[in-house]
């Protein structure tokens, strides 16, 4: 069971609870966003990759070699 | 100018691990809050967000940030209307014993007519090439004085040594 610490500021007194159900849905809304930041993060990378991919295909088709492909890039 | 920075408590916690850390009945004597987390939790997706929100009202739908990220190969920026964050936290994927460092800065948060502003800057610690840097702006249009907060780590547990650090500032 998610739990929840909780602070009292004004006395100092830490204890830890059971999350309440409107805890648990603020926690399902977080854990959605941080899967839907993930999705975006990992898609933008598979575009570059892609993009890389396809890039360096097309110049060795031109007749680059491989050690002339990677001098571009450094 | 803010001149003095006060502990208000320090959570670390312990071997169980926990999901959300709440701050009840915060101060409201001081001028400014600071937060400063050390956090690693048990995901293992790497790209874990931190997140919070103020009084127990769940994510607030008067809320916007923009942000800054870099990631170690490359750098990017978005904004959001309806969200906040504390950047990202280090899990299992990254190596063992670090932990994430963030610190939030709220100014006015006692202030009934402001709306209320986080400045965010956090930074994962990873011996990989992936580790990220966040920098944000988040302003949460609300003027309700900031009596309690609560931070989560979207659907993943807080791992033993984290920490929460609570701090009030006071305007010279």
């Amino acid at each position: 069971m998610p739990t929840v610490i909780e602070v009292d500021c004004s006395t100092g007194i830490s204890t830890e609870r059971e999350m309440t159900a409107a805890e648990v849905t603020a926690r399902q809304e977080m854990q959605a966003h941080a899967e839907a930041r993930r999705h975006e993060e990992e898609a933008a990378a598979a575009a570059v990759a892609e993009a890389k991919a396809s890039a360096e295909a097309k110049l060795t088709a031109l007749g680059l070699t491989a050690e002339e492909i990677a001098a571009l890039s450094k | 100018m803010s001149v003095f920075l006060q502990p208000i408590y320090t959570q670390t916690v312990g071997a169980g691990g926990t999901t959300v850390i709440s701050f009840n009945n915060i101060p409201q004597t001081f001028t400014d809050l600071q937060i400063v987390i050390s956090s690693r939790t048990n995901g293992t997706g790497g790209v874990r967000l931190i997140g919070a929100y103020f009084n127990g009202t769940g994510y607030p739908s008067n809320a916007s940030f923009r942000e800054l990220i870099g990631n170690g190969s490359s750098v990017s920026s978005s904004g959001n209307s309806a969200y906040s964050t504390f950047g990202y936290t280090n899990d299992a994927s990254q190596t063992a014993n670090t932990f994430s460092s963030h610190t939030i800065y709220i100014p006015n948060y006692a202030n009934t007519s402001n709306f209320k502003q986080l400045i965010i800057d956090s930074v994962s610690e990873n011996n990989a090439t992936t580790a990220r840097q966040y920098l944000a702006a988040n302003l949460w249009r609300y003027t309700n004085a900031i009596t309690s907060l609560q931070v989560d780590c979207g659907g993943e547990v807080f791992q033993q040594y984290t920490t929460f650090s609570l701090y009030g500032i006071t305007k010279g």
